[in-house]
């Protein structure tokens, strides 16, 4: 594919790309780190005044803290979730063909795209107090009165994986697609259970796709704004809202960013101290393996048995 | 049976919100109810007299339109370069383009409006279409690549040697190959900004309101009007028409291709 390596030509043809995102992409947002640690007045607004208050202020603030855990502690629950309910959708997704298989996609991808306010607007009208699930439920007798079923922090929950368990499906699936399926038929024929062969082949090919699939879905979760707002009402807010709210409604520049670099921090924090422990879980089972790997059929045989 | 079951269970938790909304919109009363009291489409007839909601529709139409053109104009060189030319650079320029889909919403909103204000071009429809364009080039940038990964290297190299120039090369050859991702591209840069909320409600003005913003807006104050409800059943068509036309560009093969590219 590379037939010449010519510097200038690969030059020539990014330079307009490369401007257009360095103009409009990495200016403002290394402006944006300088921000957060100016001076906010109330009169004049940002002043070119830079130490660490921002940040100080916001690590000793209660409230500030509160929110973040709780942007956290969803997070994790919404990848978890996601991935139980995703894998079989995926292991489905590669097994269809045809139009099934093209009509998954397409009802898979139908969260994604739909505008997140829509899809919000719709979780009020089936979980409201009005709602199409307060009406089952009363009409089947379950309950005598209607539930307020919105507003916490289940409902946020629910509407985080309905719109980005996409992401976790697309990645496993991906990866389930390229386990040589002889691989599982050999295990198969040497006396292995279906459930055995998936837990001691597929499963395990398939985990770099379960962790790209669990990266997205952390990532895009800790950064949602609308879905936490609009399902999780007045009292159960994620820390994007509070960016906002800093920004837009206070007006207060410095702290808002001072809030949404702190978001990005701790976002890849995590996420690079859950591949770090992935890693070393890897390493540490590969060790394991390593001894049973000489011999692979005995222990699918053994373990049939 | 047992995974087909849970598929069909599945499927109905996913579109349920949205088959919520295209219910809600025919009823008769003036809030939305469950089932529909009577069947009636006069909402979508009061939505059509909506001016604001009109105009938003019409400005996110444009807004995407001109955005998702813009972004697969910055991704095709990009595409071509780190794929057709051996650079150590590559996997840098790569990471720059991909990045903006990863950083959060709200982060990149901010930065946006920090930036394109104290860089004077503020006010008007020129913040939104910058942010959108930025927001949405990765996801045309990763589709132009799937395209790009099924071409044949030695097609074009058969063309060189045969003494096409470079451009001829692209415009006879890879062009023609990889249209259709172009096009698909396209259509996902078109409705990730037509969904877009979050960078618009920091960059939107009283004069230039993207639809998702207006709907977001509405909400607070009306949350059971039944003109919204048929105005978000619109969006979802439209949302859907792109995405069956995208679906067929990208069939399931090509897109998980990429995994192994």
């Amino acid at each position: 594919m590379h037939n010449r390596i010519s510097a200038r030509g690969w030059l020539l043809l990014l330079l307009p790309s490369l401007a257009v995102l360095g103009l409009l992409y990495v200016g403002p947002v290394i402006n944006l780190v300088r921000i957060s640690f100016a001076h906010h007045d109330p009169q004049v607004g940002v002043v070119a005044n830079y130490h660490l208050t921002n940040y100080l202020e916001l690590i000793r603030d209660d409230f500030y803290l509160e929110v973040l855990w709780r942007t956290i502690r969803l997070s994790v629950l919404t990848t978890l979730f996601s991935a139980l309910l995703g894998y079989p959708i995926a292991v489905y997704i590669t097994r269809a063909t045809g139009w099934r298989q093209t009509l998954m996609f397409i009802i898979l991808l139908m969260p994604l795209v739909t505008s997140v306010t829509v899809m919000s607007y719709g979780w009020l009208i089936l979980l409201g107090r009005n709602g199409i699930l307060n009406t089952i439920f009363l009409w089947l007798s379950l309950i005598d009165r209607p539930q307020q079923l919105m507003y916490n922090e289940t409902a946020i929950v629910v509407g985080l994986v309905h719109v980005l368990v996409v992401f976790m499906v697309i990645s496993i699936a991906a990866s389930l697609q390229s386990i040589d399926q002889s691989w599982v038929r050999a295990a198969r024929s040497l006396g292995a259970s279906s459930s055995i062969a998936f837990r001691t082949i597929t499963l395990p090919l398939s985990l770099p796709g379960l962790r790209t699939g669990a990266l997205l879905v952390f990532v895009l979760s800790m950064s949602a704004y609308a879905t936490p707002t609009l399902l999780g009402g007045t009292r159960y807010k994620f820390l994007s809202y509070l960016v906002y709210q800093q920004a837009i409604s206070l007006y207060n520049w410095p702290r808002g960013a001072a809030m949404a670099v702190l978001l990005l921090i701790a976002t890849t924090a995590l996420m690079a101290l859950a591949s770090a422990y992935g890693q070393f879980r890897t390493i540490r089972s590969r060790a394991r393996l390593g001894s049973i790997a000489a011999e692979p059929s005995t222990r699918i045989v053994r373990s049939a048995a | 049976m047992m995974l087909r079951l849970y598929v069909v269970a599945f499927a109905i938790f996913l579109l349920a919100p949205i088959l919520a909304i295209s219910a809600g919109s025919l009823t008769e009363t003036s809030f939305v109810v469950f089932p529909p009291q009577g069947l009636t489409l006069k909402w979508y007839a009061a939505a059509l007299e909506q001016r604001p909601l009109l105009e938003a529709l019409g400005f996110s139409l444009v807004l995407a339109a001109l955005s998702a053109t813009a972004a697969t104009l910055v991704a095709l060189p990009i595409g071509l370069a780190t794929t057709r030319y051996a650079s150590r650079l590559n996997q840098f320029v790569y990471l720059l383009t991909m990045t903006p889909a990863m950083l959060p919403a709200v982060f990149l909103g901010l930065a946006f409006l920090i930036g394109y204000s104290m860089a004077g071009i503020g006010g008007r429809s020129w913040p939104l279409v910058a942010g959108h364009i930025i927001m949405t080039v990765p996801f045309a940038f990763s589709l132009i690549m799937v395209g790009l990964a099924t071409v044949d290297g030695t097609l074009e190299r058969a063309a060189r040697s045969l003494g096409a120039s470079p451009l001829t090369t692209f415009l006879r050859i890879t062009l023609p190959l990889i249209s259709w991702s172009l096009a698909a591209g396209w259509g996902f840069a078109f409705m990730i900004s037509f969904g877009a909320l979050e960078v618009s409600l920091f960059l939107s003005t009283t004069t230039t309101v993207t639809l998702p913003v207006q709907i977001y807006t509405t909400l607070d104050w009306s949350p059971l009007d039944p003109t919204l409800t048929a105005i978000s059943s619109g969006v979802v068509i439209i949302t859907l028409a792109v995405l069956v036309v995208t679906a067929r560009l990208v069939s399931m093969e090509r897109f998980l291709q990429r995994g192994k590219a």
